[in-house]
């Protein structure tokens, strides 16, 4: 048995009081000569030898009142025998709970931090009070404090108790270091490192691989009330000469966490320049996905780089919410017209009009080029090409390939020829709102172009050397009638409509203009261009990027290689990956760097391929890797726990007290 | 000095203008105040004072209406028979009590305040203190000078031995020739039967006999906490036990005790007042003159 508040202990001293007022009543016996002595020997009915039995039992009765009462504060805990009995409780081993605010999130009355808190509890119970522990969390102030057993396990669990979520990001990679440290100084042999945690991928991201030199088991725990969502990030693991990695319904997640619940994430992102707001946008990211924010701003002209600071409404970013970004700022593009018909005239016109109403900054200059002329200009990655192909083509000419190839976005205008040109007979069936063209469209739906009527066709491929085939808006006959192509590296945007309004009234409606806003700014934004080639001063929607992103190369083990790309998210960067299937060891280079990486997560798509067991072991001829699963916890293991030990406390301590009153108010 | 210790003025105030009235006919020839059966029974003249209507006429001072023409009546020195005998208990027992309340004391104002108020309508006044043997004694005298002689009597006396009523009353009895007024102060704290077949013989001999019981109120309540060692002041046995556990068995003992007193003296036609020594001795004058007056 021990106790959770040992210094209860101190007012041991109180139970003399009870012994100390029975000596003071002795000594201060009055002595009376009492005129009716007779009647008062009369009255006696018991002896003094009794009513001095009384007095002695009703001194015990008090004092183990006291006692049993100093006791019950002191919360005792009962283990039981078979608690101790597990090989894991006698390692040495640190407690490392995340209570940042995610972990505070409600879920089904209870939290991943009330959880957390239970288990660790159970875990430092099930402990020999010999077993050197420590447990670390972050203070009040989001600074990572270590608490060391030494011998007296209520340090931790008092530790524990006093912990509480605060509004701070989450140091997992150097909460990890700080346990390993603590480890280092204790003898050679197996330690553990227990983490619980709900496991943001803000918590991981821009952190190297961490190394764990003393660290024989590792164990990631995502509470109960993470179920089917919880995820571990990713972590490097080198130079461990036996290492088990635990987990319980853990995973390297490749989506945004939301708490583990299944409602989606809800935050507020505010874009500033020198301290002044200038775009927010409220996101809503859905469980399991990966969401990318856009904001809609004017930049200034005179600046080549924005010093730009995000802010987020996000529960682990509530007091430090900013994010310092360099966004670059370059020359406008220009924009060309290339056709011999009306179609092109009318576009001219088009775009001419709306940059005329649009109140932009700055109006990008539009040039209108005759397919004689156009393989003759100049045109770079940066530009962005209207091109109206009037007449039947099934190739286009040498230069639209070869500007394509270079990289620059290409919009076609293109006529079937197999419609009757002057009776549109179809309307559109289908939008792809999930592409950023249409993504504004999402809330209208359908209704946006329920207007619209074009012509089915039977359309021959434009191009035959296209890699990706994306379609944008389909027609009722399930026929594209908007379409984008991925040629080399360059972008076409096919419109199976003329510009003059012949084939479909599209360009006539007022969707056409927006539309063609979108599609050059989306344009800009192609991940095929180079950095140099975006420009933010027409005002519109931007990907927002750090300035400096960065990619690693995932290597499995049968030779394949992935690229993992950074992505912005709510924090700052995580690594994008794909679903992976199965639990097992992957290799990490970065930076020519080679590291272990360790995972396990549910079941998923994807075609990344574990290794096996046997290969693990390959790895570690000398001491293989073992790979387990926690085992759960139960009320069991606490046998005959704290909360029954308080209530045989507290039945007696009420018992002793009837008696006392029992015996006080008779006898005699 | 010692006088003014028992009737100060506030005491004096209170008790001038009463008169204690004996119940019984008296053997005392003063007119007014007590019907005598003797008739031309006359003494030395002490004093005029006016008349009142009411006033025996026989006693109308004749020749001093010749001279001043008006009405007063002759007193003397004896004008009155009624001898009154006070036994004040001066055993261990009375000692108990603070100064303010304790039982010997009140017992010795109460006896100057009644001797006062005797002597103050020409009665005769005697004192007998006894404890388990006769103390002092002063025989009955009428006049003021007799009160002093009572006070400095009460000055030297003590408590202590057991306490004897039985027979103090026996030997006042072989005292007494004529009928009287016989008040005994005590606690009462002796054989209870043998008391009062005392008090029983003294009234089959014609005496009016007042009994006025001291009682302290923590003799009724006995409001100790703790543990409480009791001694007995009239010898060295001791008890010690835990009040709180004794009272209830206690107190219907001495209610039973006292009632007993009560019942038997009023059976015999013996007064009997019950006075608590936490009140105020001009109060229990009064209130016991005040119960006199009835009759």
């Amino acid at each position: 048995m021990f106790f959770l508040n040992f210094w209860y202990f101190w007012f041991i001293p109180l139970c003399a009081v009870p012994f100390l007022l029975n000596l003071w009543k002795r000594r201060r016996t009055i002595s009376v000569a009492f005129p009716y002595f007779s009647f008062l020997m009369e009255s006696q009915i018991r002896n003094v030898a009794f009513f001095k039995i009384l007095n002695l039992l009703l001194l015990i009765l008090r004092i183990a009142c006291i006692f049993l009462l100093i006791v019950f504060m002191a919360r005792p805990i009962v283990r039981h025998a078979s608690a101790t009995g597990g090989a894991h409780t006698e390692l040495p081993t640190v407690f490392i709970l995340d209570n940042s605010l995610s972990m505070s999130v409600p879920f089904e009355q209870s939290s991943p931090f009330k959880e957390s808190q239970v288990q660790i509890e159970q875990d430092i119970l099930s402990f020999n009070r010999d077993t050197p522990c420590a447990f670390i969390t972050m203070n009040e102030f989001g600074n990572l404090m270590i608490v060391e057993s030494r011998g007296i396990p209520e340090r931790l669990l008092n530790a524990l108790k006093n912990t509480a979520p605060v509004p701070y990001k989450f140091d997992i990679h150097r909460s990890i270091q700080a346990a390993d440290i603590f480890l280092k100084n204790l003898p050679d042999s197996p330690k553990n490192i227990f983490l619980y945690t709900d496991n943001q991928k803000s918590n991981w991201v821009n952190t190297d691989p961490i190394y764990l030199h003393r660290t024989h088991t590792l164990r990631f725990v995502s509470p109960d009330t993470l179920a089917g969502a919880g995820g571990i990030g990713w972590i490097g693991i080198s130079d461990t000469p036996s290492i088990t990695i635990q987990s319980k319904r853990s995973s390297i997640n490749p989506v945004i966490q939301n708490f583990g619940s299944d409602e989606p994430i809800e935050y507020i992102c505010t874009f500033s320049i020198d301290n002044e707001s200038v775009a927010n946008t409220y996101e809503k990211s859905a469980p399991n996905s990966t969401s990318n924010i856009v904001l809609q701003y004017k930049a200034p002209l005179d600046k080549k780089f924005l010093k730009a600071c995000f802010s987020f409404n996000y529960p682990d970013f509530s007091i430090d919410n900013r994010l310092f970004a360099v966004i670059p700022v370059y020359p406008m593009p220009r924009l060309f017209i290339a056709g011999d018909d009306t179609s092109a005239l009318y576009l001219e016109n088009a775009l001419h009009l709306y940059f005329s109403d649009s109140g932009a900054s700055a109006v990008p200059p539009i040039y209108r080029i005759s397919t004689d002329q156009a393989p003759a200009v100049s045109i770079n990655a940066t530009d962005i090409v209207f091109y109206c192909a009037s007449a039947p083509n099934t190739s286009p000419p040498d230069w639209i390939k070869r500007i394509a190839a270079n990289g620059t976005a290409i919009t076609v205008f293109y006529q079937p020829d197999n419609v009757s040109v002057h009776h549109p007979s179809t309307s559109i069936g289908s939008i792809n709102f999930a592409h950023p063209l249409f993504a504004s469209y999402t809330l209208m739906g359908r209704e946006a172009f329920e207007d619209i009527t074009c012509s089915p066709h039977s359309g021959s491929l434009f191009l035959s050397d296209i890699s990706q085939r994306i379609p944008l808006l389909t027609t009722l006959k399930d026929t594209p009638f908007m379409e984008e192509l991925n040629f080399y590296s360059g972008r076409f945007f096919i419109l199976y409509t003329d510009a003059a309004g012949i084939t479909s009234n599209l360009v006539l409606s007022n969707i056409f203009l927006p539309l063609l806003h979108t599609l050059i700014d989306y344009s800009l934004t192609l991940s095929s261009h180079p950095p140099s080639y975006f420009t933010r001063n027409i005002g519109s929607k931007i990907n927002i990027e750090d300035d400096k992103p960065f990619s690693v190369f995932w290597n499995q083990h049968n030779g394949e290689s992935y690229t993992l790309h950074s992505v912005f998210m709510s924090g700052k960067y995580r690594i994008d990956t794909f679903p992976v299937p199965a639990p097992g060891f992957y290799t990490l280079q970065k930076d020519a760097e080679e590291s272990l990486f360790a995972f396990n997560i549910p079941a998923a798509e994807g075609d990344l391929h574990p290794l096996n067991s046997s290969a693990i072991q390959e790895r570690f001829p000398d001491n293989p890797p073992v790979f387990s699963l926690l085992e759960e916890h139960s009320e069991k293991n606490l046998g005959w726990g704290k909360l029954g030990a308080l209530q045989l406390l507290a039945f007696l301590c009420i018992a002793a007290s009837l008696l006392e009153l029992i015996i006080a108010n008779t006898g005699g | 000095m010692t006088l003014h210790k028992y009737l100060n003025p506030s005491i004096l105030a209170q008790l001038q203008g009463l008169e204690l009235k004996a119940r019984l006919v008296v053997e005392g020839t003063v007119s007014g105040k007590h019907r005598s059966p003797f008739k031309g029974f006359s003494v030395e003249f002490a004093e005029h004072k006016s008349y009142y209507p009411g006033d025996d006429i026989r006693y109308i001072d004749w020749k001093l209406y010749a001279k001043t023409n008006k009405f007063f009546i002759k007193q003397f020195d004896e004008d009155t028979n009624l001898k009154t005998y006070i036994l004040l208990d001066m055993s261990g027992s009375m000692n108990f009590g603070t100064e303010m309340n304790n039982k010997s004391e009140f017992g010795k104002f109460l006896t100057v305040a009644l001797s006062y108020l005797m002597l103050a309508q020409r009665d005769s006044v005697g004192l007998l203190t006894f404890t388990h043997k006769i103390g002092a004694y002063i025989p009955p005298r009428n006049t003021m000078d007799h009160l002093h002689y009572i006070v400095t009597m009460l000055e030297q006396s003590t408590c202590s031995g057991s306490t004897g009523i039985a027979k103090a009353l026996h030997y006042l009895a072989n005292k007494i020739k004529r009928r009287g007024l016989i008040i005994i102060i005590s606690d009462l704290i002796d054989r209870q039967q043998n008391v009062l077949s005392h008090l029983r013989y003294l009234h089959t001999m014609k005496h009016e006999i007042i009994v006025l019981h001291l009682v302290h109120p923590d003799e009724l309540t006995l409001p100790y906490k703790g543990t409480v060692q009791f001694t007995h002041p009239e010898r060295q046995d001791n008890l010690t036990t835990l009040p709180d556990r004794i009272r209830k068995n206690y107190s219907s003992r001495i209610q039973s005790f006292i009632e007993a007193y009560e019942q038997n003296c009023i059976h015999e036609g013996i007064d009997y007042h019950r006075i608590m020594t936490d009140n105020s001795l001009e109060d229990t004058v009064l209130r016991f003159i005040a119960k006199r007056k009835r009759y």
